[in-house]
């Protein structure tokens, strides 16, 4: 007696359909699995056998054996156990349908679900990941647990099944017709947050760089004494990103549901902002560990990665962001084989000035030596700083600020448009490249694509000796000069807009 | 004993062992009558004995750095860098360094020779190694209106006030001497590279006392203070602190009959309080580089200086550089809202006078006015 059900398993970020055989011989009462399961996977003999016994099937004491292919993919998802329960509950004859018909049905089906020992089903990391390979394996029935439903509704071509017990799961393959499957239907639904940029009072430059950030995907470094609203500017800067695309905001729902952080959310709407701190170790953040995981900065991908306190950071730990933030991807080699995560983010860092961090503060005096603060400085590596198309320095609001009667209160709303309309030439200018906005253009193109006006290169030139500009330092210059104009809605990039570039410029 | 090098060299060799000090040197050559027999007297531990300034303890460890080896080795490094040696037996030696108590017995330079004439006015600055930003103003206006001048700015190369003296005066093509407490080999601090590769480009000198090699510690830099003022003329003060190393430099130099000025500072903060003390005792205040020019009669220097820095701009900016203060810096936040002047258009405007060496970008912290520039409004 043998029967064929597919079950799905996590590789990376990606879900790969298991082919879950169980066949039952005569002999002596053994349950095996084979097909390289590891600990968890292996477990399930015991749920299995408890769950079938208690949702009041009988468990066969025969030879029972049970192959996960493909035999080369390391199973480790105890969302299995489902599938092999039904697997061994269709060998064995249980389920109540024509053999034809149940045949067909299994064939079309995936099953995902970790047992209880009484039967019920629990929820399953991944499923999201699953969900997807399934509809590429052509299986569009999925059955799995009702609380993986929400999850899965905006799926296209898939009819979900959910129930909260291995007894229900039968009894919908029993009498499918009254049961109502859940079909997919893509519903976009716009981000909304609750903070804004109107909270921020006064900091003109600094909300000026955040839509230059926003608008050209630069990576931005703050410097500023304590309660200077650093963060209060980063974990803004969501709100005025473009809303993500329904491609978008499936990535990032995987994401989390693969790193099991998804909680009782359905889908993410809202672009993220990570701020992992200042204590995290290199796996945390870039990703890894027994059980390969994300770290950080794939958490934070299409969104936010802020490190506050930057130079407190473990060196080790910024030098491992330099790959990533050039390439959006990290790839993480164990053992068990090679994961690739995406990984593209707005890095902003922060930083004090000095270690006590009131070094130039007009009301407060700095304590640190000055070989305490150049130390501080010196944490922060050079490729990581290259990286960093502009930097800003913040200083402590006045009363002025606080009490709000002082200018500038420009809303995310308002800042989201000027930056939206930023995008707008970037989409036109990089069609057909492999890049998509100013900030990730690559060396060899940033002179060709920037339309410099022929007027403004004297100016450059001059800049160029007087600052003794680096290679690197002024490409950065161009691009950030580029998106300013685009902002500004200029074809050509003019003279006013290399000379507000130039005010982002290093200096820490 | 075999006499490999010329005679003075072996001052070198003596200088270069731990714990022979420059009068050790002195009264060991003064007794036995000449530096290879000084140099021989090594060996001997009843002749080391005699002599004062050296401690009969670290005899033993005396003798056992005085090898042929040692001496070789010296030799080699010395060529490899590039380094000149001026033994006080020698006639290039400053006399001005000679006359102060205990001078060195072997200066070791890289650079430019001639700034070590007497004909060269000296003039040292030192100050606080964590100053203040008007400190930080001051040493830079100084240094680079003092070059104007035929002087040579003697200071120690360290973080701060040293630091910002020589910036200023390289700004203005000016001479500089920077006076190091560690080997000659040795960059500290570190992040002055290019400073010091600066000074040697612009026919300024580096000089040390130390054979290189040798670390700089803690008890290395009041060493080095004596020979600042030593070779100095006059000594300014710029930015002290109460029991400041700058106060024992004062005070040394003022022992050696140098004149001391000060810049007074702030009477609030207590960035300058130890100046403050040393005009309480008499020293001279300096308010403009214009008070030394008149009490020595310096005479402009007639090479590429870059003169005053007369510029003109127009009466917008001109309404920025005014809100921009000398002592402190000054965010762009703040001059737009006192100004009015809309982001893009006051960026335009301070990139502008920062072109024009008006004002200056402080790390991190906002724009400062450089002091010595006039303006005209148009």
């Amino acid at each position: 007696m043998y029967a064929k059900v597919y079950g799905a398993t996590l590789d990376g970020m990606d879900g790969v359909i298991v082919t879950v055989e169980v066949d039952i011989s005569q002999g002596l009462p053994v349950f095996d699995i084979v097909g390289l399961p590891n600990q968890a996977v292996k477990e399930s003999r015991e749920r299995v056998r408890a769950a079938i016994k208690n949702s009041h099937y009988e468990f066969p004491m025969r030879r029972i054996v049970v192959n996960l292919g493909p035999a080369e993919v390391r199973k480790s998802s105890s969302g299995l156990d489902l599938a092999i329960a039904i697997g061994i509950l269709a060998a064995s004859g249980q389920i109540k349908l024509r053999k034809k018909a149940l045949q067909t049905l299994l064939q079309t089906s995936l099953f995902v679900g970790e047992l209880l020992l009484d039967g019920q089903t629990h929820k399953t990391r991944g499923i999201l990941s699953m969900a997807l390979a399934s509809t590429e394996y052509g299986l569009h029935s999925i059955f799995t647990s009702e609380e993986n439903i929400g999850l899965l509704k905006p799926i296209k071509q898939l009819q979900t099944y959910g129930a909260r017990d291995l007894e229900r799961f039968v009894q919908i393959l029993e009498h499918r017709d009254i049961y109502e499957s859940i079909d997919g239907e893509t519903a976009l639904v716009e981000d909304v947050y609750d903070i804004d940029y109107a909270d921020v009072q006064g900091q003109d430059v600094g909300k000026r760089a955040m839509i230059i950030s926003a608008c050209g995907f630069h990576h931005l470094m703050m410097v500023g004494p304590p309660g200077s609203g650093k963060t209060m500017l980063a974990e803004r800067l969501p709100t005025i990103l473009p809303s993500m695309t329904w491609d978008e905001q499936l990535e990032v729902t995987r994401i989390y549901d693969v790193a099991g952080l998804l909680g009782e959310s359905t889908f993410i709407r809202k672009r993220p902002f990570r701020s992992p701190h200042h204590t995290s170790t290199i796996i945390s953040i870039v990703g890894g560990g027994t059980k390969v995981k994300p770290g950080e900065i794939t958490l934070a991908h299409n969104g936010i990665l802020f490190l506050d306190e930057a130079p407190e950071f473990n060196s080790i730990v910024l030098d491992a962001l330099r790959q990533p933030l050039e390439s959006h991807r990290i790839s993480i080699s164990r053992y068990q084989g090679t994961y690739e995560y995406p990984a593209k983010c707005i890095c902003i860092i922060a930083a004090n000035p000095c270690p006590c961090g009131y070094h130039g503060d007009v009301h407060k005096a700095c304590v640190c030596t000055s070989t305490a603060i150049h130390k501080y400085k010196r944490r922060l590596s050079g490729p990581i700083l290259d990286r960093m198309d502009l930097f800003i320095s913040m200083e402590r609001p006045t009363l002025d600020d606080m009490l709000g009667i002082s200018g500038n209160c420009i809303s995310s709303a308002d800042m989201k448009e000027i930056v939206n309309q930023g995008r707008k030439a970037q989409e036109i200018r990089f069609k057909g490249l492999s890049f998509t906005h100013n900030g990730l253009m690559p060396h060899q193109s940033i002179r060709e694509l920037c339309n410099i006006q022929d007027a403004s290169w004297h100016l450059i030139g001059e800049l160029f000796e007087q600052f003794q500009l680096t290679g690197r330092s002024f490409d950065r210059l161009l691009k950030v000069a580029r998106t300013i104009a685009d902002i500004e809605d200029c074809p050509y990039v003019g003279n006013e807009h290399i000379t507000e570039a130039m005010m982002y410029r290093y200096n820490f | 004993m075999e006499q490999l090098y010329e005679s003075n060299f072996y001052i070198c060799g003596m200088q270069h062992i731990p714990y022979l000090g420059a009068t050790a040197i002195r009264n060991l050559i003064e007794t036995y009558g000449g530096p290879f027999e000084a140099w021989c007297a090594l060996q001997d531990r009843n002749k080391l004995k005699a002599i004062i300034g050296i401690q009969p303890k670290k005899i033993p460890a005396i003798m056992k750095a005085a090898t042929q080896e040692s001496l070789a080795h010296l030799h080699n490094v010395l060529e490899k860098y590039h380094i000149t040696w001026i033994t006080y037996l020698d006639m290039l030696f400053p006399a001005r360094l000679q006359e102060i108590y205990n001078p060195p017995a072997v200066i070791f330079v890289r650079g430019n020779i001639d700034l070590l004439k007497d004909e060269t006015f000296k003039i040292a600055m030192v100050g606080a190694r964590h100053c203040s930003d008007y400190g930080r103003n001051v040493a830079r206006y100084l240094g680079r209106e003092l070059s104007n001048y035929d002087v040579a700015i003697v200071s120690g190369g360290a973080r701060g006030i040293d630091s910002h003296s020589h910036e200023g005066a390289l700004a203005n093509n000016g001479q500089v001497i920077i006076v190091l407490g560690c080997g000659l080999d040795i960059v500290y601090p570190p992040e002055n590279k290019q400073l010091f590769d600066a000074v040697i480009a612009n026919n300024g000198l580096l000089l040390s006392e130390y054979t290189p090699g040798t670390p700089p510690t803690g008890k290395h830099f009041p060493m080095r203070n004596r020979i600042i003022g030593g070779l100095s003329t006059v000594v300014i003060v710029v930015e002290a602190r109460a029991s400041s190393g700058s106060l024992i430099t004062a005070d040394m130099a003022n022992s050696d009959g140098r004149e001391i000025y000060v810049v007074p500072g702030s009477i609030l903060s207590s960035a300058a309080e130890g100046s403050h003390w040393l005009i309480r005792q008499g020293a001279h205040v300096l308010t403009k580089a214009q008070d030394l020019v008149e009490d020595y009669n310096l005479a402009i220097r007639l090479v590429d200086t870059k003169g005053n820095n007369v510029i003109s701009c127009k009466l917008e900016s001109e309404t920025v550089l005014d809100l921009i203060p000398f002592d402190t810096c000054i965010s762009v936040d703040k001059l737009i809202r006192k100004t009015g002047i809309p982001l893009q258009r006051i960026q335009s405007i301070l990139l502008d006078l920062e072109m024009k060496h008006l004002i200056e970008k402080v790390q991190s912290r906002g724009y400062i006015k450089i002091m010595g520039s006039e303006v005209i409004v148009h």
